[in-house]
């Protein structure tokens, strides 16, 4: 065993960091043990304890650095020197990122802060949000599975602090023209949205800024704010903000059906708003809307008509495609026998909604995992029966994991799934586009419907697969180029989720009559 | 809210943030990290809710902000050195000091235990080591805090009649807090790590006959030694006052040299000591420090209602705090283990002892860990960044009531570090007070240094108390 001392004359570092060298220089496997420190006598003495210490090191002054290192060879200790400099050199880099781990942190630096995004797993949600609100921001919050007890206190304690609080379970709001969540960018105008249905509000936004208007704000919910319980506090809340937006002049209120007692409370509110108001709710109970005096829609296109016709007092026609029939005819054809039912696997929950209620009005027996009743409930939403209609987004699918707009994997499983199940005959796909959403959905999909559709092809079948995308020419994924992406794999397009359930129904029908 | 330019702070996944920054909008990202599980009793709960959302948070307001003034007035000076018989109130024949709270000599650890044996063989009150454990376990010399006799005990904080202290005084207040001075090249000598032996016994001699009378003359001439502007500077230089005093050393030393070399009533030899003894004692400064945060934490004692953590400190097995609202009374937890770099590669980590020493006094002043921020070499001692250092202090801001006007931290744009630990917003945030500090082994070796955190349990207890005492 050699143990040596290097003595580096006027040379200062700090104790404690030399301590971590010393640690780092054993680390490297050259020596045996090694201690590192300006030559003080407490340094001295450390080395001395530890066998380490020579008469070089003995001499040294406390400006003087030691590297006293031991090692099995004379060879190695010299090595060793060299190691310790190049250590010194590479730990005396270092990055300069800035890192808070407090809300309160991030305000001392940037007082300026007013929205806080919450994305963390449910039992943590609440404490964030929480102290989010307790230092005066606005929260708009992804997570779920959030107690309901703690959406309602949280709700109130923003109602207190005259705050925003969307969500827990909230997709996407746009606020100041800044698309927050998992949302679409679209032109600014006049038109204001609030409600909890996610991707309903972006077909509306979507809709409105390809004719030409624009979206003041869009804010969401989450989806138990119109129950019993929390009583449509963030909604009456959004009401009120928009009404008194100076930039808003229309207001859309879209919305899975409330709960009766905050139905009446919104009803209220809306008939004392100042504002035109029209109201969606997504199969509920639009008479008693009426009753009241109320402007009622029935899809996200005629709520998106109605905004812009109240907005701009012109008569708006929304184009319809005329080809529906002729297609369904044509596809007939080509369907060997064992091919019966469709497969509707979406991304957009209340996309699957819009195509339930116009199925269920069509009279075409539809399947789901967000069935609006028991009998027509999927056993296991994860193997589909007869026509089915999947929202992919839903819990069971995403749990433990992303939303699967954000990570489209397991739609594409799920689409092989279904395009070699021998009795499924179409194949229907949405794509939504925006900030925070998968970068290139289409390409993700694209190989697989190809190699689907060709693998039907050599087993006697043909797989119809219908596409439409809810997203604007200003998204980042670029609207036109998702389109021919989709177009290339051989897909039939439809630029509306009604106008693909329309064409659905054509062929189902056709399908029950044969 | 809509009409604000949205200024966003992310937490949870960073897909939404990036999002945000994309479309060029101001957003921050948190690197949130599940709090500890600070599972605290349903009782506790009550009192904390009650206190923080009811009127009666306004007499708490009313007496942290009482508090907060004399934190802003504080103005220690350094006026002197002397046995602690002959300067510390209640200090008698007798009695020997520990750091940390009270405990029993059977729950004691080694290395405090070796110090109140070689407290008694260095006062001369046993002739040996088993006289020494007898008269120690029976009570017959008395083995106490250090906290209850103003005194800062870093390490084992040994403390006995003839060992000199170093004065400070607060001129605001007129409160004084006691610290032993460092023993030179002794290492931790007997005050700070309870050893002892021929040389330190000489040590402390000299000190007490040549070193402290010199110094007092010296120190009383020049009117005292003001600490708080060497504070302010050296926090500005790099120094967060704990495990570092690199700057505001240098500065003490160079006002020092000139006041010794005009010192002309005290003779050559006595001076010639003194300045061996700056020179060979590394962190001389340190000691001075521990005694000004004495002095201005023994001043905020006992003010009623009050939340602020008024001393915290550790015995190698139990930690504890006071709170000024709660008189002086320890509330205690099992000693926080220290994490951090080792001296050298072959420690073993169950030799390290838990958190033994009063030194954290100075992080219940904004100082240590609140003052991270200010001290990119020790960050990076204890392999972190300077971020890591913004990040800790403005943390610590989260259970603290106030910016402290003296410690102005330059990577924080002179923002003043965090100051007066309230246990109501420790209990609120989960957050625990950090601590640095040096690691020493169960039989009194320096390991090397580290951080620490102070027990949330501590808190609770104190919380329990509050509520019973002021009928929440």
């Amino acid at each position: 065993m050699f143990v040596k001392n290097f003595v580096e004359k006027d040379k200062y570092y700090d104790s404690v960091f030399l301590m971590k060298l010393a640690r780092n220089l054993v680390e490297t496997g050259i020596v045996q043990n090694a201690s590192v420190g300006m030559g003080t006598p407490l340094n001295k003495e450390t080395m001395s304890d530890l066998k380490l210490l020579c008469k070089e090191g003995k001499e040294a002054s406390p400006n003087d650095l030691i590297i006293a290192v031991s090692a099995d060879t004379e060879e190695k200790c010299d090595l060793a020197r060299d190691e310790f400099f190049k250590l010194l050199e590479e730990k005396s880099k270092s990055g300069n990122e800035r890192k808070f781990r407090s809300i309160q942190g991030v305000k001392a630096i940037d007082p300026n802060i007013n929205l806080a995004i919450i994305s963390v797993a449910g039992e943590y949600a609440a404490k964030e949000a929480e102290k989010a609100l307790l230092n005066g921001l606005n929260v708009f919050m992804f997570s779920d599975n959030v107690p309901l007890e703690d959406e309602i206190r949280l709700k109130k304690l923003a109602e207190e602090k005259n705050l925003l609080m969307m969500g827990p379970g909230c997709g996407l709001s746009f606020i100041n023209g800044v698309a927050i969540g998992l949302c679409s960018m679209v032109r600014r105008g006049n038109i204001g949205l609030v409600g909890a249905s996610g991707s309903g509000i972006q077909t509306v936004m979507t809709l409105v800024h390809k004719y030409g208007f624009g979206i003041s704000n869009a804010i969401g919910t989450g989806g138990r704010d119109m129950s019993d319980e929390v009583g449509g506090i963030t909604m009456l809340r959004g009401i009120r903000e928009l009404e008194n937006d100076p930039e808003t002049n229309v207001i859309a209120l879209i919305s899975k059906p409330p709960a009766k007692s905050t139905l009446i409370k919104v009803v209220e509110a809306v008939k004392k708003c100042k504002k035109k108001v029209v109201i969606q709710f997504i199969n509920g109970d639009n008479d008693y809307i009426r009753q009241n005096g109320i402007l009622c829609s029935e899809s996200f296109e005629e709520t998106a008509k109605m905004v812009m016709e109240l907005s701009s007092g012109k008569k708006i026609e929304l184009k319809d495609d005329t080809d529906y029939a002729d297609i369904a005819e044509d596809e007939m054809k080509k369907y060997a026998p064992s091919q019966k039912y469709f497969r509707s696997i979406l991304c957009g929950g209340s996309l699957a909604d819009e195509g339930l209620v116009m199925l269920e009005k069509s009279g075409i027996d539809t399947y789901s995992n967000v069935a609006f009743d028991k009998e027509h409930a999927l056993k296991n939403p994860f193997e589909s029966y007869k026509n089915t209609v999947i929202d992919i987004g839903d819990e069971n699918f995403t749990k433990g994991r992303a939303h699967v707009a954000i990570d489209p994997s397991v739609r594409v499983q799920r689409f092989i799934k279904e395009a070699r199940d021998p009795e499924t005959a179409v194949v229907y796909l949405d794509f939504l586009l925006g900030y925070a959403l998968c970068p290139d959905p289409a390409s993700v999909m694209a190989e697989a419907i190809k190699q689907e559709k060709k693998n039907a092809l050599e087993n006697g079948r043909h797989l119809t697969v219908i596409a439409t995308i809810c997203g604007s020419d200003m998204d980042p994924q670029g609207y036109d180029d998702q389109y021919q992406k989709l177009k290339d794999a051989g897909v039939i397009f439809k630029d509306t989720n009604r106008k693909a359930v329309k064409l659905i129904i054509e062929i189902a029908k056709r399908m029950e009559e044969k | 809210m809509l009409d604000q330019e949205i200024n966003v702070v992310g937490i949870g996944t960073d897909v939404f943030t990036d999002a945000i920054k994309e479309q060029g909008v101001k957003a921050h990202q948190l690197d949130w990290k599940p709090s500890k599980k600070t599972e605290i009793s349903k009782r506790a709960e009550e009192i904390l809710k009650k206190a923080l959302y009811s009127n009666f948070k306004e007499k708490i307001d009313t007496a942290n902000a009482k508090i907060i003034d004399i934190m802003k007035n504080t103005d220690p000076c350094w006026i002197g050195m002397k046995p602690a018989i002959e300067c510390v109130p209640d200090m008698q024949e007798g009695i020997i000091l520990h750091s940390g709270p009270d405990i029993e000599w059977d729950r004691m650890c080694q290395t405090q235990k070796e110090g109140g044996i070689n407290g008694c063989l260095f006062e001369g009150y046993a002739k040996d080591r088993d006289e020494a454990e007898k008269l120690l376990k029976s009570g017959k010399v008395l083995f106490k805090s250090a906290n209850d006799y103003h005194i800062v005990g870093p390490g084992s904080g040994i403390a006995t009649p003839s060992m000199v202290v170093n004065i400070v005084e607060d001129r605001n207040t007129g409160v004084r807090g006691f610290c032993a001075p460092f023993e030179g090249p002794n290492r931790g000598g007997l005050a700070g790590w309870g050893i002892f032996n021929e040389s330190i016994r000489e040590h402390l001699n000299m000190v007490r006959d040549i070193i402290a009378p010199a110094i007092t003359k010296i120190l009383t001439s020049n009117g005292g030694l003001s600490m708080m502007k060497i504070f302010t500077r050296g926090v500005e230089m790099g120094d967060e006052l704990h495990s570092r005093q690199d700057a505001t050393g240098l500065i003490a030393t160079n006002e020092l040299m000139k006041m010794i070399f005009d010192a002309d009533y005290v003779d050559d030899d006595a001076k010639r000591k003194c300045v061996d003894l700056l020179y060979g004692t590394v962190r001389f400064f340190h000691p001075l420090g521990m005694a000004s945060a004495m002095s201005l934490l023994e001043a905020v004692r006992n003010v009623d209602y009050s939340t602020v953590v008024t001393a915290m400190e550790g015995n190698g097995v139990d930690y504890g705090i006071k709170v000024a609202g709660l008189n002086t009374n320890w509330y205690t937890a099992p000693s926080p283990k220290i994490v951090g770099e080792y001296v050298s590669a072959n420690v073993d980590d169950d030799d390290v002892m838990p958190w033994i020493g009063d030194s954290c006094m100075l992080e219940a002043t904004g100082l240590g860990g609140f003052a991270a921020a200010a001290s990119p070499a020790v960050m990076r001692a204890l392999e972190k960044t300077l971020s890591d250092g913004i990040e800790q202090t403005l943390e610590m801001s989260n259970i603290t009531i106030s910016e402290n006007a003296h410690y102005l931290i330059p990577a924080l744009n002179y923002q003043g570090s965090p100051t007066g630990i309230d246990i109501l917003k420790v209990l609120d945030t989960g957050i625990e007070p950090v601590i640095h500090g040096g690691m020493i082994s169960k039989t009194g070796k320096r390991l090397g240094a580290g951080v620490a955190y102070v027990p949330i349990k501590c808190f609770e207890n104190a919380i329990l108390a509050y509520g019973d005492k002021y009928g929440l």
